[in-house]
């Protein structure tokens, strides 16, 4: 095995099993190391599973052995947030709530990797209950950003960005209900998508918001997304994906940005709350676009308020209807900011959550109105940089100032791509969203742009 | 029956959290969440949305159109 494995991108660990130029069991020890040696200033992981991952990777190389090798992921190391059930582990959402939570049953994205002889290497950190946080006041301490161990690596998916920045995995699972894999993915310079809702099942999946929830892959590169992606999804929606199976999943990614017509929601990125660095870099990235060969061109929805408002009525509605029971009963065992936010939908009213479902399905039919003639649509992820995490009022300010909600709103996919850094060093991402099911034209988007900017081999100092 | 005047947002958050069965909170998250309370009270359509628009509780992504 040549080099150092951490960076090692999820293609190039495939091409490594399948050549037989390495092993499964080479790969996973040395992330193992790299875990050992490095997440103690990170706390990526909740619970590394060293000795079932092994197992897994001495069958996977047995298999291969005998030349039954299964596809891109047979063999790779994963990671899954601490939100998805394997069996015969912990599923505790990162909260003192569900602490010693054993499951007994595989959640289906874990059992689709199973059988795609994936390895999961371990559990992922993330804000409580994936609303919660950067929390100091749970069992377990908050995940921090490789690019810089003081701030917010993003959440609710904390750990998973982490541990993909750093080199410690190649893909990580995450869940994204109003932006948490979108929103590590931007603060840990990495690509992470949203898929189109229901695309990816979240049977096994501890819910925040029934109707915004999403689930899906963070990896080092948009190709390694896009094999992840076709890995995770249900069978039944591949063929309206578009999506097919091997190394390159999805026909015609590769075809470049010539010829796309691109929308860009330029008003979701400037206002006065808007950081002047993020705002330059994503029109630097347009024009970028624009010298690829896309036709680009500005488009007007609803102010992105009217987007964010109706997702944070359902999202806290609903997800107060899954911890209703506790909040009475524990609320003392929650940490402060999970307990405050999940309790908040106590105070929204039936006829509130209705309204909010009815503006969502006029904000849904609004955007993808707009969208006529585009095939994708380009906007800012993070509209400021990530809070330091023992400022509580900071973190507290910046939480939602993000243009991911409208996504999980409209239910369509949406992908955040690293396309620079602060003069502070600290990643910055652009959103590239989709119609429903048009997940195949955001990778070709992102992976053209992501060519044209040529920062994949930049990684945190020190990893 | 006469339905008796409207409840003062005061007592209406006091009301929702006893529904809630939310008691013994301390003053910091009663105050956290009035904010709260206070800022998404009465949710309001965006401009443009009909207020007879079909509610969508079980979201379907809506087909791209060719």
């Amino acid at each position: 095995m040549m080099g150092d494995p951490g960076f090692f991108t999820l293609s190039e660990c495939a091409r490594l099993l399948r050549g037989r130029e390495s092993s499964s069991v080479e790969l996973t020890t040395a992330l193992l190391e790299r875990i050992a040696r490095l997440d103690g200033e990170l706390n990526a992981f909740l619970l590394v599973t060293a000795d079932t991952a092994l197992a897994a990777a001495r069958q996977a190389d047995a298999e291969i052995a005998r030349g039954n090798y299964r596809g891109a992921m047979h063999g790779v190391p994963y990671a899954a947030k601490d939100i998805f059930d394997v069996a015969g582990l912990p599923t505790t959402c990162h909260s003192k709530i569900l602490e010693g939570n054993i499951v007994s049953a595989n959640a289906a994205v874990i059992t689709r990797l199973n059988e795609a002889g994936a390895v999961l290497i371990g559990k992922t950190s993330l804000h409580e209950f994936a609303t919660g946080g950067p929390s100091l006041d749970l069992p377990w301490p908050p995940a921090r950003n490789p690019w810089n161990r003081e701030v917010h690596p993003g959440g609710s998916s904390s750990g998973s960005g982490a541990a993909l920045a750093a080199g410690l995995v190649p893909l990580a699972l995450g869940t994204d209900t109003g932006g948490s894999i979108r929103h590590p993915a931007t603060a840990c310079g990495v690509v992470g998508i949203k898929p189109t809702y229901n695309a990816v099942s979240l049977q096994g999946v501890f819910p925040l918001s029934f109707s915004l929830d999403h689930a899906g892959p963070l990896t080092r590169t948009v190709a390694d997304n896009a094999i992840a992606l076709a890995h995770l999804i249900e069978p039944e929606v591949a063929s309206r994906m578009n999506c097919g199976v091997g190394d390159t999943p999805f026909a015609d990614i590769g075809d470049g940005l010539a010829g796309m017509t691109v929308g860009v929601l330029d008003e979701f990125y400037s206002g006065a709350d808007v950081d002047p660095e993020i705002a330059a870099c994503i029109d630097a990235a347009v024009k970028c676009i624009a010298s690829l060969g896309a036709v680009v061109k500005p488009l007007r929805v609803s102010p992105m308020s009217a987007y964010n408002t109706c997702g944070r009525v359902l999202l806290q509605a609903e997800s107060h209807a899954v911890h209703a029971d506790w909040l009475r009963a524990r609320h003392a065992d929650y940490g402060e900011r999970g307990r405050r936010r999940l309790m908040a939908g106590a105070l929204i009213s039936s006829t509130d959550y209705v309204k909010a479902q009815q503006a969502r399905a006029y904000l849904a039919r609004e955007l993808a109105y707009a969208m006529r003639g585009c095939d994708v649509v380009v906007t800012a992820s993070s509209l400021v940089f990530p809070a330091r995490i023992a400022d509580a009022a900071e973190v507290e300010r910046t939480y939602d100032k993000a243009a991911r909600m409208p996504f999980n709103v409209s239910g369509t996919p949406a992908l955040s791509l690293p396309i620079g850094f602060s003069k502070a060093g600290l990643p910055i991402g652009l959103q590239i969203a989709g119609h429903a099911w048009g997940e195949a034209q955001v990778y070709r988007a992102a992976l053209a742009l992501e060519g044209a900017l040529g920062l994949i081999d930049k990684h945190p100092p020190g990893f | 029956m006469s339905a008796g005047p409207d409840p003062t947002p005061e007592q209406d958050f006091h009301a929702r959290l006893a529904t809630a069965g939310l008691t013994g909170l301390s003053a910091s998250d009663l105050a956290w969440l009035r904010a709260a309370y206070d800022k998404g009270r009465g949710y309001q359509l965006p401009p443009g949305c009909p207020p007879t628009t079909q509610p969508a509780p079980v979201f379907v992504p809506i087909a791209r159109e060719e």
